[in-house]
């Protein structure tokens, strides 16, 4: 190829390149994470170490990280360490496939794994304090790192399905997720701003909620508003659907602790 | 949906309260008979409806007469807030913060609350300055009035609306 | 554990210097006008009603809350240092279940210039 050729090319790509971005407004936009469609009030909140309710739960999860519980009279320090280093990776990187179930997890469930399997303690409820401040201290430690869920081999299935239920219309108002979240982010829905719906930031402190839930809460929520049936929080749907949405905000630095309208 | 009259609002509210709370008599487990739930199942039955014209009766209460000192309390928050839930409120008392001249007391109103009165703050010359934050729920777009009632006998407010924009869909 | 109390002065100041306290709680601030999931039985109210603050045990600060405080309750107030010791706040609930948090605080003389 001549540079002539070259220069052609290029031309060419450069003028289809804004047609592209009118046809796939998704993917010509940069990842962004709810902060940037937060308030300056919320945003503020956040950035306030003191005040950021969500330093709260970080400092139970800091606390139930030391607690000896269950048969076996371990806590969670007892085998991560008290900082839990080898960790930081991984928090990053769920939903993860678990060889054994055979399917992927979520953190919140890996947590309740642990505490069943090797602390000998019973499961803590989903969405209860008690977990999600421990899944806060965790995504706290890898806060920075970019999200990496990997969605190859056994994941590929999962990442399907949640890609469809991502892409599924649902509920009387016939919405999918795609909808607000790729086509609509930034605009108003009566008075809430649309987000990305990244979930780099969760467990979030909700400030409607006035505590930290999941990702699969907020799913609830979004399920609600568009008056269809939710799942339950960590059922198979929604763990394949935090699986996609996990795989799309891949890049995003983690955000802990989060604030949230 | 079909914007009902605030009278026939009310009186859907008072009809499906009264149901609940007598099925809730029915079928309630025994809990809900301890003494401490009975004001609520009370307020849940017949539901205190905001009622701006009480509210600002209670202000005029509080003035007595007075008339208020321009720029003597001055407030910050947000014009619009997301979630009624959390509104961040600056309060800033311009005074001395001597024995003769400080803030004996702070009243924060949020008028169309259905309890309009948010809080009372009693500051005492050791403060050193009336500056003060806090966060407050507001159950939709009204005004946040601030009074604050001086040691020499005058009062000072403040106000400022702030819209809500509740949850999508709600 | 739900009992988080905390607050924030700073650790040195000048004497006659006018300083911030910070405090924040956990607490749901329930203003007991909610339906819980049985729709049968009403969430019981409780709030925190009062905050206190003394100063190496005088009272230099006092506040009434009612139901429309964010749970979560932050709240910030001033005070002027005299002397070095601790700064009590005190939050009093429904039940007059008292919870604390205290900090230290060290006060200096003006350097004479």
């Amino acid at each position: 190829m001549g540079p002539y050729q070259r220069g052609l090319v290029l031309a060419v790509a450069l003028l289809l390149l804004p047609g592209a971005a009118l046809i796939f407004p998704a993917s010509a936009q940069e990842a962004r994470s709810g902060y940037f469609y937060a308030s300056p009030e919320t945003q503020a909140l956040q950035d306030d170490p003191f005040a950021n309710p969500g330093s709260l739960w970080l400092e139970e999860g800091r606390a139930r990280w030391q607690r000896i519980e269950g048969a076996a009279g371990k806590s969670c320090a007892s085998c991560h360490g008290d900082n839990g280093t080898e960790l930081i990776e991984a928090s990053a990187a769920y939903p993860k496939f678990n060889k054994r179930l055979g399917r992927p997890i979520t953190l919140s469930q890996q947590i309740n794994q642990c505490r069943v399997r090797h602390m000998g303690a019973a499961a803590l409820a989903p969405d209860s304090e008690a977990l999600m401040s421990i899944e806060l201290l965790l995504r706290q430690r890898a806060a920075g790192r970019p999200m990496q869920v990997s969605v190859d081999g056994p994941m590929r299935p999962f990442y399907e399905r949640g890609k469809a239920l991502y892409f599924q219309r649902r509920g009387q108002f016939n919405m999918a997720c795609y909808q607000c979240h790729d086509q609509r982010p930034g605009e108003f829905v009566r008075g809430e701003r649309l987000s990305q719906g990244q979930i780099n930031n969760f467990p979030a402190y909700l400030i409607r909620w006035g505590t930290v839930g999941s990702a699969h809460r907020r799913f609830q929520l979004c399920d609600r508003q568009a008056r269809a049936e939710p799942f339950q929080i960590g059922s198979p749907e929604y763990v394949a659907l935090e699986v996609y949405v996990a795989h799309r905000a891949r890049g995003l630095a983690v955000e802990a602790p989060a604030v949230r309208p | 949906m079909v914007k009902l009259s605030n009278r026939l609002r009310q009186r859907r509210a008072l009809l499906v309260g009264g149901m609940s709370a007598a099925a809730a008599l029915l079928a309630a487990p025994a809990q809900a008979f301890q003494w401490r739930n009975k004001v609520s199942l009370f307020r849940r039955a017949f539901p205190v409806q905001p009622d701006r014209a009480e509210a600002e009766l209670m202000i005029t209460a509080i003035l007595d007469g007075r008339t208020p000192r321009p720029g003597l309390v001055q407030i910050e928050a947000p014009g619009l807030v997301e979630n009624g839930e959390s509104v961040p409120l600056k309060i800033f008392v311009d005074c001395a913060m001597t024995d003769e001249d400080h803030p004996q007391l702070i009243h924060v109103f949020a008028l169309d609350n259905p309890f309009p009165e948010v809080a009372r703050y009693h500051l005492l010359p050791a403060g050193g300055e009336a500056r003060l934050e806090m966060r407050c729920r507001m159950a939709s777009s009204s005004e946040l009035v601030v009074v604050a009632e001086m040691t020499d006998g005058t009062a000072g407010l403040d106000q400022r609306h702030v819209d809500v924009t509740l949850g999508a869909c709600g | 554990m739900a009992e988080i109390r905390r607050i924030s002065v700073p650790k040195q100041v000048e004497k006659g210097e006018i300083f911030t306290v910070r405090t924040l709680a956990r607490h749901k601030m329930e203003p007991g006008v909610h339906f819980d999931a049985n729709r049968f039985v009403v969430t019981p109210r409780l709030l925190l009603q009062e905050v206190k603050c003394h100063y190496n045990g005088r009272l230099v600060f006092y506040a009434e809350w009612f139901s429309a405080v964010s749970s979560n309750p932050y709240l910030t107030f001033k005070l002027r240092a005299e002397e070095s010791g601790e700064i009590v706040v005190t939050w009093v609930d429904d039940y007059n279940v008292i919870t604390t948090a205290a900090a230290p605080i060290d006060v200096i003389d003006k350097p004479k210039s």
